[in-house]
């Protein structure tokens, strides 16, 4: 079952002249327009989400992968495109402010690559979490501490850090805060926004198996952009490969991992240390 | 322009001159009510903008008034602009009528108007207060204005008022309730103790003034009007009679009023109005009503009451102090805050 | 017939090689009936890890038709979409590489038995065929529930076969399962794919050690250089490899 349909998801800073698309791409080797000198973050994107899956989007900077992925989390405005969901009739891209946050406190969870996006770190590492459930609309003291209390243990954050303030938080623990924050409401998307960036090595696996864990006993689908192959080759079904603002090529992970076509792809597989 | 001025005294040649010329008790010098017309009109615009969509704050010009901001320069503008020849106008500050800026600001509106002044919350057509509600229950035809310095709820979470905006725009409150589950994870109770956050007919969040705890449940299905005014601030709300004003609380911890166990006013001995702590020569502590003027009342009459001027309808307002002493059973609210109130205040001392 | 391969040709153009082609695969065809046991020999690089990775889809074939009979109807492994062949990996398709990929922080027991559960089977009941099989492998019980990354080649071998071999998928691939174990461990694991799986299961598995393939397999595939050189039943393989 489809839970999600993009089609011609395109983001284009500056005052697109019309001719943006077709000037630049892998192509032309540059996100620039050389007429207007709009970036063309990312254009002509097509995908499916399946329910349960794992879909991984990959690039370097540049790639447009990141403006996708807010996009996708309704974090800023589509210049063209459309995504049908389940949830929201009509083109999800085209959502009132209203209809934007009931979607973002209660069908997509984002966890942001940088902290200050995803996280109110003057308030509790609970009460970030505990603001999710209290705009879904929850009123109950106890229900909430309870959720906030299985959501820490889920996300292996140790309980007593509760009440502390996200500030004083370790960068795995501020990102697990995230994905309990994302998982809350238990929506129909997540979306990881490179997960493992800023984090020491081996905290990187715990939060990755953590978050593999919940996504496979929850069965939520799931959007990860990251620029680390294994991130993609631990919890990505299918990946979507983004150069210069394009999917170059897209297919099973593994497949891409084993048997990558486009040249960049290969580029990219085999740069792996 | 219709300014009401008083008799010219032909052409002033100084300073002093002018100054002698306004000697005297008279509206000479003054418009009506101190403001200019203009002023009332655009005050009483967004009074009316205010009363048409409970809770909002509605901007207004702020003039320079003869005292300085923090004083209560928004209530008197909005007094003034509301005051005509056949008001009545009471002043109290923190429940006494006897403060040197409650004093002060009646003298001037009786100064510029041919009001009458009074004490008495019953006989009051306007009331103008800093941050109390006055004990006895007000009617249909009354106006308390409340002085606010701090006009939006939210501030208490976010200094950006552009933010703010956006959130009361889209009744977007969810930080509000996350500095409440704060409270409470702190305190195990939410509690803030003046400026507690309202939801006003379930639309916008309102900020009631620091009124205290107390005072909150007379806001809601209230027989009269309320006015909020902050001069600093710039800004006029209001909540109509017969508006929903609900506390923000969870359901497991609910709203609580203050509480003084056994205590009495040490003047009157009233159980059931809102006391304050005094401490005596001998460094003794004691209670006594806060709200002077009733409390005089109570004195005289120790059983009066709050209701006792509104005929035939012997509901009052403001839970008891004791929670073993019963609130009669009321047909209309604020009868239902006070019950619930007591209920709340009865549990409480059954859980302790 | 469970598994057709028809004409499937499998060619990589390395563009980090100046473009240069290399064949992994030459017009292959062979088919295989439901529970036979075809063993794929050959020399290094004539093609025997391509043509598994082709079948569960890790290589994408250049031309060609892979037709799967499944529970459902027929696909073809070689061209279908991307969710039939996550659709039938794992249950009725399995696969297992020569070593474990890295799965951070999974017990042993539970890189056998979560396959399993997610499948629908009860938890406890799929740690319990877990350990059965892990026991089975002579796999240390104090290694069951610690982490695959830690173990030594032949360990880590035996947790991927447990894995390939436990949710019993129609169609079983194994890529030199059993070349990091003992001549004991792989008379046990042997012996555990004789008695754990069914008559239905079909197994194309690639093996180098010719005693292995004589014990096991029911039909060898012999590939030289990406072509099919030819497909033997076993006794006649047993006299060409003696002879």
């Amino acid at each position: 079952m489809t839970v999600l349909e993009a089609s011609n998801l395109t983001k284009i800073y500056g005052e697109p002249c019309g001719e943006c698309v077709e000037h630049t791409g892998p192509a032309v080797g540059d996100n620039q327009c050389p007429v207007c000198e709009s970036v063309v973050a990312c254009a002509a994107v097509d995908f499916e989400l399946y329910d349960g899956e794992v879909l991984g989007i990959v690039g370097e900077s540049g790639s447009g992968k990141s403006s996708l992925a807010e996009l996708l989390a309704l974090d800023s405005e589509a210049t063209a495109g459309r995504v049908d969901d389940d949830a929201h009739d009509g083109n999800l891209l085209d959502a009132d402010y209203q209809d934007r946050h009931e979607l973002q406190n209660h069908h997509i969870g984002m966890v942001h690559q940088h902290v200050r996006d995803g996280l109110e770190l003057d308030f509790s590492g609970g009460g970030n979490i505990a603001e999710k459930l209290l705009a879904a609309g929850w009123r109950g003291y106890g229900d909430i501490r309870s959720r906030v209390r299985e959501l820490f243990e889920a996300t292996e954050i140790p309980v007593s850090r509760m009440d502390d303030p996200t500030a004083t938080y370790s960068g795995g623990m501020q990102r697990r805060v995230q994905i309990a924050k994302a998982i809350a409401n238990d929506p129909e998307l997540v979306i990881l926004d490179e997960p493992t960036t800023g984090l020491d090595v081996s905290v990187q696996a715990r939060v990755l198996d953590m978050f593999r864990r919940i996504q496979r006993e929850q069965d939520v689908a799931t959007i990860v952009v990251s620029h680390d192959l294994d991130v993609i080759r631990l919890l990505a079904d299918r990946t979507l490969v983004m150069r210069h603002g394009r999917i170059i090529e897209s297919g099973l992970t593994d497949r891409i991992m084993e048997d990558p076509h486009h040249e960049y792809t290969q580029t990219l597989i085999n740069s792996v240390i | 322009m219709t300014d009401r001025t008083a008799d010219s005294v032909g052409t002033p040649e100084s300073v002093d001159a002018i100054l002698d010329s306004l000697d005297t008790d008279s509206l000479a010098g003054y418009n009506y009510a101190y403001l200019d017309e203009h002023t009332k009109r655009e005050v009483r615009r967004s009074i009316l903008s205010a009363i048409a969509l409970p809770g909002h704050q509605v901007p207004f010009a702020s003039r320079a008034m003869p005292l300085a901001r923090g004083w209560g320069t928004g209530g008197m503008q909005a007094s003034l602009s509301l005051l005509g020849p056949q008001d009545t106008f009471k002043v109290i500050d923190q429940g006494s009528d006897e403060s040197v800026n409650a004093a002060n600001i009646r003298r001037l509106a009786a100064k510029t108007t041919d009001i009458e002044t009074t004490t008495d919350a019953t006989a009051a057509s306007i009331i103008q207060s800093r941050h109390r509600i006055p004990e006895a229950v007000l009617d249909e035809d009354q106006i308390l204005v409340l002085q606010v310095p701090v006009t939006d709820a939210l501030r208490r979470v976010d200094g950006s008022d552009d933010a703010n905006r956006r959130r009361h725009a889209h009744r977007n409150y969810s930080k509000m309730w996350v500095a409440l589950y704060e409270n409470v994870v702190e305190y195990g109770e939410i509690k803030l103790s003046s400026r507690y956050p309202v939801m006003v007919a379930g639309r916008y969040l309102m900020d009631p003034s620091p009124i205290p705890r107390w005072d909150v449940p007379k806001l809601d299905d209230a027989d009269n009007l309320f006015v909020f005014a902050a001069g600093r601030e710039a800004r006029i709300y209001a909540v109509p009679p017969h508006t929903d004003v609900e506390p923000l609380a969870f359901e497991d911890r609910e709203f609580q009023v203050e509480r003084f166990p056994g205590q009495a006013c040490r003047r009157c001995g009233s159980t059931d109005t809102f006391l304050i702590e005094v401490e005596t020569d001998d460094g003794e502590r004691q209670y006594a009503c806060n709200d002077t003027s009733f409390c005089q009342k109570r004195s005289a009459s120790p059983a009066l009451s709050k209701a006792h001027h509104r005929e035939g309808d012997d509901h009052a307002w403001g839970p008891p102090t004791d929670p073993s002493i019963s609130v009669p059973e009321r047909s209309a609210s604020p009868a239902g805050a006070t019950a619930d109130d007591a209920e709340t205040s009865r549990e409480e001392g059954d859980r302790r | 017939m469970i598994l057709d391969i028809d004409a499937v040709s499998k060619q990589f153009d390395m563009h980090v090689l100046d473009g240069r082609t290399v064949h992994g695969l030459d017009d292959v065809s062979f088919s295989v009936d439901e529970g036979e046991f075809v063993a794929v020999v050959g020399e290094s690089g004539s093609g025997k890890s391509s043509l598994l990775k082709c079948i569960n889809r890790t290589y994408e074939p250049t031309s060609g038709q892979i037709l799967f009979r499944t529970t459902t109807g027929g696909l073809d492994l070689a061209t279908c979409g991307e969710r039939e062949i996550l659709s039938v990996r794992g249950s009725e398709l399995g696969y297992a590489s020569q070593f474990l990929d890295e799965i951070p922080r999974v017990p042993a027991i539970d890189v056998v038995a979560r396959p399993l559960w997610e499948q629908g089977i009860d938890r406890e009941q799929a740690r319990g065929r877990a350990r059965t099989l892990l026991d089975r492998l002579n796999l240390p019980e104090n290694l069951w529930d610690a982490y695959p990354a830690t173990f030594s080649g032949g360990e880590r071998q035996r947790v991927n076969f447990a894995r390939a071999v436990a949710p019993r998928p129609r169609l079983l691939l194994l890529d030199e399962p059993t070349s990091a174990l003992d001549a004991e461990t792989r008379a046990c694991a042997l012996g555990l794919l004789e008695e754990y799986l069914n008559g239905q299961t079909t197994v194309i598995g690639v093996f180098h050690d010719h005693s292995v393939v004589d014990r096991v397999a029911d039909r060898v595939v012999v590939l030289d250089e990406a072509e099919l050189d030819r497909v033997v039943d076993i006794d006649t393989y047993r006299t060409e490899v003696i002879t």
